[in-house]
């Protein structure tokens, strides 16, 4: 039989964003003693008409599967309770992915119109990840989170 | 029977206001949006005449709601936020619990009417995770949609799939495209227009738009059919004033000159 395949194929070079996503939700446990964890899930929330509006803008037409994901911050010992801080979305080709954050730090962050943010690299995409995490709101919600867990009784 | 009070204060300081509510109709849990009131000063006044009864219930991370109960926030407890969301368990001894989910959509000022309608796709979906999380679908949504009860997000099965119809959201839920989705019903359809009680809507809004409802009800409340039977379409109502001093002017619409631009909703449920 012949092999029809590329000799190229390598399934190690390219970091799917949600890789990278869920490498930095795993040091943040490490972090806070695992009071604060951070989890990135799969968004089964439909596909938003916001970001369905600005596919075409974002991806160009003839656009493919999306892959939607999640990220939590989540207190263990406050009844497992969740945040939401945002979802990220991108097609098969992986970039440009678009981040659909609360308002306060998407205005933070980038000083336009846009309702999303935008990475087109994954260059980009750590730099923007760097800014949501170090976000003022940002920082007020894991601090406040935190707060609560050193308040509960043990 | 634990009554609810939601309003949009407009981010005006209508502590007076609140205060008459609360006593006039024993609210026992008030949630508010657009609230620049300090919770201290709030709580001064909710509490002035002798007793200390009203608690406030922070959630572990400042939200878009604020809300005070007549019960320590000790049985109001967080489960789930987001921007726009706050989903808390509410479990008072001897009685059924359930979830209680508050929200403020973004307006029609700042987002067009399908990214509204996006937004509701994103609550459906979180309420739904809070749901599976808890074990149970014992939940009640209220706050500012900042849509009409019939508009695509409200009714649309991926979005808060409410219905007008009790019998039809006893049903539970319905297929589409293979999916099930669970109902919500809604009982502000029966409070449009000037046919019933009360005023037309929660919020007036009159411009040069050819398409104008002038009449909206923006400030709802939804109920999951598990939880109908401790609900009442009596017990729902616009209000209209404090008991003392009216909301509206001598014309019928909201007067902005002392009040919010909404109206506030008031409801109870018999658990």
């Amino acid at each position: 039989m012949i092999d029809l395949w590329p000799k190229e194929i390598d399934f190690t070079q390219v970091k799917a964003p949600v890789t990278l996503l869920k490498e930095q939700a795993a040091l943040l446990g490490q972090r806070t003693k695992n009071l604060l964890e951070a989890e990135v899930e799969l968004y089964d929330g439909g596909f938003n008409y916001l970001i369905t509006n600005l596919a075409d803008k974002v991806f160009g037409k003839g656009k493919s599967q999306f892959f939607h994901y999640a990220f939590y911050f989540i207190a263990p010992t406050l009844n497992n309770y969740h945040y939401r801080l945002f979802v990220m979305s991108y097609d098969i080709r992986l970039y440009p992915l678009i981040i659909d954050i609360d308002d306060d730090i998407r205005l933070e962050i980038q000083n336009s119109t846009a309702d999303v943010l935008v990475a087109n690299s994954e260059q980009e995409f750590v730099e923007l990840l760097r800014k949501i995490f170090n976000a003022s709101k940002t920082k007020r919600i894991m601090q406040s989170i935190l707060a609560q867990i050193q308040f509960e009784p043990a | 029977m634990i009554s609810f009070l939601f309003w949009n204060l407009k981010r005006k300081p209508l502590l007076e206001f609140i205060s008459n509510l609360a006593s006039r109709y024993e609210i026992d849990v008030i949630l508010l949006a657009e609230c620049t009131i300090a919770p201290s000063v709030l709580l001064k006044v909710l509490n002035r005449d002798g007793v200390a009864v009203y608690h406030y219930a922070p959630g572990y991370v400042s939200g878009k709601i604020e809300i005070f109960t007549r019960f320590s926030d000790k049985f109001l407890q967080p489960i789930y936020d987001e921007d726009r969301l706050t989903i808390r368990h509410l479990k008072l001894p001897g009685l059924t619990d359930f979830l209680l989910a508050a929200t403020h959509v973004s307006s029609k000022r700042h987002w067009r009417d399908d990214s509204q309608s996006g937004a509701t796709f994103e609550l459906a979906n979180s309420i739904r995770l809070a749901e599976d999380a808890i074990g149970h679908s014992r939940t009640i949504l209220v706050g500012d949609l900042n849509m009409n009860p019939f508009e695509t997000g409200m009714v649309i099965a991926q979005g808060l799939h409410s219905v007008m119809s009790r019998q039809i959201a006893e049903r539970g839920t319905r297929t589409v495209s293979s999916k099930r989705y669970p109902f919500f019903y809604n009982p502000m359809w029966n409070l449009l227009g000037d046919a019933t009680p009360g005023p037309p809507g929660t919020y007036y809004l009159n411009n040069a738009e050819p398409k104008l409802y002038f009449w909206n009800i923006f400030d709802q409340v939804l109920i999951r059919p598990e939880l109908l039977s401790a609900f009442s379409n009596d017990d729902l109502e616009i209000l209209t004033s404090d008991g003392e001093t009216s909301f509206l002017s001598p014309n019928g619409l909201p007067n902005i000159q002392i009040s919010s631009d909404h109206l506030p909703i008031f409801f109870k449920l018999s658990l």
